[in-house]
């Protein structure tokens, strides 16, 4: 008997996010309007598991595959039934990774005991068993035929290389400086006239405090903190406070990029950092286009970190320069597409749809 | 080290770790788990496998009651908006004199016959210009889309003469307390700014809209004719109207059939009684979790309780006894929409009845349950196959310019038009229910 043509066994489209993020409803509301079948959609929330039912690799190529299942649980509070959708590694016709974790199901086929310091041993060498295969199988959803970004890039994503990969390209970075001594920190304070901010290196962190949350931000740094500082501590990142005219945050898709410019800095509560919205008279977010030269150089940087989708954030300053910040491989862009009118939704649905 | 600490969030490690850490885990700041304080209306939605968040339409479904009587409750925005102007810092024009100003293209104009509209979509806020104002910010955005060398204020004195100086100068300070314009400071910054696209209206379903209308010589039901066939048009607003007595829970329990569809929001149309009164209303969220708003006719008083916050469902109390379709249609200034997607839909589409279906009394499939033209039967035939027929969506390409009195309306871009009643019944004749005048700038009954 003959094999059926790929395209009809290939047609699920396995998504990697969060339940709660808009961009993924409104991108699968534009799959299921253009006749993608809700069965064929493959959602694997954050706090879902994945399990890995078998993976041969066979003699041959061609009959390699893996048979996975997502147990999903009802997120709605009225039921908390759950049910499990099977698919094949060769049924896939598209993977997007778009936010979240491929959250592969290991240790906890185990028995929950306490485990001894011998133990220990044994749970270290399962996790890194667990971190090769889900190396590989990451590997595996890349070669799937649309492929929109993956796991290992956007856990790796590390900012300061980032920084650097900009700075290679010709783009502009505020001055870095990463120490860990106090007179290091001093000397570069005075440097740029008292003017600094610190942020995390590549991560936040997020202190729950019952039901109130804390978490790291950007911080302008001031005389006083440096005083306090002890000769030596954890390895700090310090960075010079660029005044911004207004801020550009752009999304980049397969060589395409959309930008708008936000003008936070006619608004005291947006100042430092546009995030602190301001619900009633909103910052003016208008349609930008990066001059030619800096569309350029941003093209070769985001090739060279390998991503196929991606935001970036820029300042352009009061004397007109573009400092690049930032690259994030999971950030928002319904904030770019709704004011530039762009429907970027719908052109990822229309990549992985297609 | 001996000294203590009070970083926030770090009170259980000592001082000595503390001060060792990044510097700014010494400044832990406070977020909620989501970016608004009020509490969020979302649902989970199996079809989507995700959770989806209560959302209105960016224009107004059916146009039933007569907003201008209404009285508004529970409106917050007043006492609010004084301290948020408060830390806006504003542009001044005797330092800009010389640079080009550019309007923010988040705004849009629209020049009436007497006057024109500017439209700031961006925080929904229309203000009437003169007409002269619109030429002069018109012209500055030709130059802009020409790549030709803009206007600054001094220019425009110059063009205008030192006598009309006084006038321009009252024009701009209207344009930076409003924050409409901003100036240019470099040469590149004169084609950065493109004007936004609304050249295409692209959304994702067959059908947006779904207005069922029901009364009790209705033989068709909702829950077994129309609600099956929801999902294959991707139906995300409906609008159910009841011109029959509705008791509550037991004739709106099938609304929880909804969780098979993509309907992001459902507004009902009822006849008053007494559970309707404000004071008696008890919605359980959990049991209707996408109704946005109860609007009641033949009611004792004219009022409009806005919903404070998403948990809350807008309820509208009118006087009118709406005991038909044929009340619908009602144009006027509560009716117009300033957002982005309705100009982009203006611009290209009929803002009435773009992916917009009807199902009448008699179950009948119209583009609007007011309107005489008939394309099918609920019960008989499929809403997705007649919805994708060309004669089913002839009418969605009557755009503003080509209808009567409209095409020189400062409100086109922004108005959700009519096409079931129009002026002698033409097809592109002037809503019959709007009483505006575009070349008197009057509102009449």
């Amino acid at each position: 008997m003959p094999d059926l043509p790929q395209a009809l066994i290939s047609r699920k489209i396995f998504i990697n996010t969060l339940s709660y993020d808009e961009t993924t409803n409104e991108v699968i509301r534009y799959l299921l309007s253009s006749g993608t079948k809700s069965a064929d959609i493959i959602r694997l929330n954050l706090g879902n598991t994945i399990e890995l039912n078998t993976y041969l690799l066979g003699t041959n190529q061609e009959k390699s595959d893996a048979e996975f299942q997502v147990n999903k649980t009802n997120q709605s509070p009225a039921s908390s039934n759950s049910n499990t959708t099977k698919f094949k590694l060769s049924e896939l016709k598209a993977y997007w990774f778009r936010k979240g974790d491929l959250g592969l199901k290991a240790l906890s086929y185990l028995p929950n005991e306490l485990p001894s310091q011998q133990d220990k041993n044994i749970s270290q060498v399962l996790d890194r068993e667990k971190k090769a295969l889900k190396s590989h199988l990451n590997n595996c959803l890349t070669n799937v035929p649309k492929a929109l970004d993956n796991l290992t890039l956007a856990q790796d994503s590390n900012k300061i290389t980032q920084l650097e990969f900009a700075q290679k390209v010709g783009l502009q970075i505020p001055e870095t400086l990463i120490t860990t001594k106090r007179q290091e920190a001093l000397m570069f304070f005075k440097k740029h006239q008292g003017k600094l901010i610190t942020k995390g290196i590549n991560e936040l962190l997020v202190v729950a405090k019952g039901i109130d949350h804390y978490a790291t931000g950007t911080n302008k740094v001031k005389a006083s903190d440096i005083q306090l500082l002890p000769d030596s501590f954890y390895p700090t990142l310090f960075q010079k406070l660029e005044e911004k005219r207004y801020e550009i945050r752009s999304f980049y898709f397969f060589g395409e990029i959309y930008s708008i410019a936000i003008f936070s800095q006619e608004d005291a509560q947006t100042k430092i950092d546009f995030r602190n919205y301001n619900d009633q008279t909103p910052n003016r977010n208008i349609p930008f286009i990066l001059p030619n030269g800096i569309k350029e150089k941003t093209i070769q940087l985001v090739k060279q970190l390998g991503l196929d989708s991606c935001s970036l954030d820029f300042i352009v300053t009061p004397t007109g320069e573009f400092i690049f910040l930032e690259v994030n491989p999971v950030g928002q862009f319904g904030m770019v597409s709704y004011p530039g009118n762009y429907y970027l939704e719908n052109k990822v649905a229309e990549y992985l749809g297609k | 080290m001996k000294r203590k600490h009070s970083f926030i969030g770090l009170e259980h490690l000592s001082a000595s770790y503390a001060y060792k850490l990044p510097l700014n885990y010494r400044k832990l700041e406070y977020r909620s788990i989501d970016a608004k304080e009020e509490p969020v209306l979302d649902t989970y939605n199996k079809l989507i496998d995700g959770v989806t968040p209560l959302t209105g339409s960016s224009r107004l479904v059916s146009k039933m009651v007569d907003l201008r009587r209404l009285r508004v409750s529970n409106n917050v925005t007043e006492e609010a908006n004084e301290n948020v102007y408060d830390q806006l810092i504003y542009a001044r024009l005797d330092e800009n004199l010389s640079k080009p100003f550019y309007l923010y293209t988040c705004c849009f104009v629209t020049e009436g016959a007497e006057r024109s509209l500017l439209i700031d979509t961006q925080r929904e806020e229309f203000y009437f210009i003169p007409n002269v104002l619109a030429g002069i910010l018109k012209a500055q955005q030709d130059l802009a889309e020409k790549k030709k060398p803009l206007c600054s204020f001094n220019d425009l004195v110059k063009q205008y003469g030192e006598e009309n100086a006084v006038y321009l100068k009252q024009y701009f300070e209207f344009l930076l307390e409003n924050q409409l314009i901003f100036f240019l400071e470099f040469g590149w910054e004169a084609v950065a700014f493109p004007k936004v696209d609304t050249t295409k209206y692209i959304s994702a379903p067959l059908i947006e809209h779904v207005i069922a209308d029901i009364d009790s010589h209705s033989t068709y039901s909702i829950e077994d004719d129309l609600f099956p066939q929801l999902l294959e048009i991707g139906c995300q607003y409906l609008e159910i109207r009841f011109f029959q007595k509705v008791v509550f829970q037991k004739d709106l329990q099938f609304l929880s059939r909804l969780a098979n569809t993509l309907v992001k929001s459902v507004e009902l149309v009822l006849p008053y009684n007494k559970w309707g009164a404000a004071s008696n209303i008890k919605i359980s969220r959990e049991d209707y979790p996408w109704l946005s708003k109860l609007s009641f006719y033949n009611a004792p008083f004219d009022k409009l309780y806005l919903a404070k916050q998403s948990s809350d469902i807008t309820l509208l109390y009118t006087t009118e006894n709406l005991v038909s379709a044929s009340h619908c249609g009602k144009i006027n200034k509560w009716t117009f929409s300033g957002n982005l997607p309705m100009i982009t839909l203006n611009s290209n589409h009929n803002s009435c009845l773009h992916k917009s279906l009807g199902i009448d009394v008699q179950g009948r499939i119209k583009n609007c349950p007011s309107m005489a033209n008939s394309f099918g039967d609920i019960r008989a035939d499929s809403l997705k196959v007649i919805a994708s027929k060309d004669s089913f969506q002839s009418k969605w390409a009557i755009t503003k310019d080509q209808i009567d009195t409209c095409k020189i309306c400062e409100f086109r871009q922004i108005c959700s038009d009519c096409r079931a009643f129009t002026k002698n019944n033409e097809l592109k004749g002037k809503p019959a229910k709007c009483g505006y005048d575009p070349y008197t700038m009057k509102w009449e009954d």
